[in-house]
């Protein structure tokens, strides 16, 4: 599981994470979902242990990141947004060197280069293959110790749609074992086909974490004659309603359940003009525009 | 340990697979052969010399011609050490590399370590190599094993506090160009400051590499030479490890 509480960090005299919580439990495909330059990469870089956070409590696997460090990397496969390989080995050292590295027997590498489809490019050297390629190898370095907690960072860039359907496959197979994954992507779509839920990053800030069974079949857009904030919090107490925001003229209102007479009824004191049928994930992700 | 290993056969799979080890490994052949042709052909004249003035048989060969020639190597290991060094910690930032090796469960003490490993073993095998000449040589004059052992032994420790001065100057600087430059003239700099005082108990002497390597060449292998070239390699190793500290806190 992921446990990330209060995480705080600041780059360059800018806080790029304020206060992040995000949670995951074992057997959970979480998605961290969020625009380039939400602050994806860097809550990762974190997560994995690759830079202290300024602030904040981090568990993975029940250890303690701060307290405990090696015991936490021990728990977490990490697949960074640009694939570490170096050009001059094969596949098969990479994965042999990621086992080393971690105390883990080697007999897990033909296993993996089996699972991942890597057999017939095992002997090749990574500056031959493609990105597609090189991806798949960063993937299964993560995964080649069968880790706890399993951090994919844009893990899809460069696939084809079937190593896109093989990694999604993989990763549920890691989560049905007990495993905890957090995917990030930046693709609504992709976050739909994985994940069971996301947290939207904006900004550096978690904006909403959204159950994503059902997700975005009963999203509405409220829009009333009222611009009041006090229209959202009437919207926010409507019973089922997961997350309200505000969208130009309008109030995005996301839930998994059809609750639009509810809504209707709550915002009937503002002088209700148009309920109508909206991707509120898409609002969450983007942020609030000016309606033209 | 295993962790270390790991990393240390990975760098050298790394350099054995990249054609500028190679250049480097050609280069140093060539600059030694080249320099004992050199220093045979003068020790051959002054042999000659001495014979038709004393009548006496020909001085120590260790010390009129091995020792000098190791001694000359030195110098051009001055520049293959940071050579082989300069993009260790660099390159782990150039191909993305180092949020791998973050994310496990190692210090960046034990990375600097498995680095270090990968470069002076891949350094020993380099400098080892040479050996064929003096090998060569006592095929047709008596050779001092001994204090040939003593003058590698005294090249090895060169060697390991280049290749430590040279991750030192690459976790420093990550511009392999730069960390180069860096490791290169500080390297020389030590190797001068031996040089200004001609007493080797003098505080300037103590810090220059020179005094250190000197008696060893020559086949007197002292304690406290062996001391400092351990001290000053682990002091450049600290100071590595330091930088890569200071990398994964910013």
């Amino acid at each position: 599981m992921i446990h990330a509480s209060g995480v705080t960090r600041s780059r360059g005299g800018r806080v790029i994470l304020h206060g992040i919580e995000i949670v995951a439990e074992a057997g959970e495909v979480v998605g961290l979902l969020g625009v380039n330059g939400a602050g994806k990469t860097s809550l990762l870089e974190i997560l994995a242990g690759v830079h202290p956070a300024d602030d904040g409590r981090i568990l993975l696997g029940g250890h303690d990141l701060h307290q405990d460090p090696d015991a936490t990397r021990r728990q977490l496969g990490f697949a960074p947004e640009h694939p570490p390989l170096s050009d001059e080995l094969t596949v098969r050292e990479h994965l042999t060197f990621v086992v080393d590295l971690r105390g883990v027997d080697r007999a897990r590498v033909p296993t993996t280069l089996d699972t991942h489809g890597l057999r017939e490019v095992a002997d090749h050297p990574t500056s031959v293959l493609s990105q597609g390629w090189r991806r798949r190898v960063a993937t299964a370095c993560a995964m080649v110790h069968d880790p706890t907690v399993l951090l994919l960072d844009e893990p899809t860039t460069g696939l084809d749609p079937s190593a896109r359907l093989a990694l999604r496959r993989h990763v549920r197979d890691h989560a049905d074992r007990g495993g905890t994954v957090l995917w990030s992507t930046h693709e609504i779509a992709e976050a739909r086909a994985v994940c069971s839920r996301v947290v939207v990053l904006r900004d550096g800030r978690v904006v909403a974490s959204v159950d994503l069974e059902g997700a975005g079949r009963q999203d509405v857009r409220v829009v009333t004659a009222v611009q009041d904030p006090a229209v959202g919090d009437a919207l926010r107490a409507v019973p089922g309603v997961d997350t309200v925001a505000r969208d130009g003229e309008g109030w995005v209102v996301h839930t998994g359940q059809d609750v639009r007479a509810a809504i209707a009824r709550a915002a009937a004191p503002f002088d209700l003009l148009r309920l109508e049928p909206a991707d509120a994930l898409t609002h969450l992700v983007v942020g609030s525009e000016p309606t033209p | 340990m295993r962790p270390v290993l790991a990393l240390a056969l990975r760098d050298l799979r790394i350099r054995l697979r990249r054609p500028a080890s190679w250049g480097l490994a050609v280069a140093l052949h060539l600059v030694s052969g080249i320099l004992l042709i050199v220093l045979l052909d003068a020790h051959v004249a002054g042999v000659a010399m001495a014979d038709d003035a004393l009548g006496t048989g020909s001085p120590s060969l260790h010390e009129q011609l091995v020792a000098p020639w190791l001694g000359n190597l030195a110098l051009v290991l001055l520049v293959i050490g940071p050579a082989i060094t300069m993009g260790s910690l660099a390159d782990e930032v150039r191909r993305g590399t180092l949020p791998l090796l973050f994310s496990a469960p190692m210090s960046a003490g034990r990375m600097v370590a498995g680095a270090f490993l990968g470069a002076w073993t891949w350094m020993l095998a380099v400098v080892g190599s040479t050996v064929w000449f003096p090998c060569w040589l006592a095929l047709y004059a008596p050779v001092d094993l001994g204090s040939l052992a003593a003058a590698y032994a005294a090249l090895a420790l060169l060697s390991a506090e280049l290749v430590a001065l040279g991750l030192a100057a690459s976790a420093f600087t990550r511009q392999p160009a730069a960390a180069l430059a860096l490791a290169c003239a500080t390297a020389m700099g030590l190797w001068v400051v031996g040089l200004v005082d001609p007493d080797p108990t003098a505080w300037l002497s103590r810090l220059g590499m020179s005094t250190h390597v000197r008696d060893m060449l020559l086949g007197i292998v002292r304690l406290s030479d062996v001391a400092w070239w351990i001290a000053t390699t682990g002091w450049w190793l600290l100071a590595a490890t330091d930088r890569l500290d200071a990398w994964r806190d910013g």
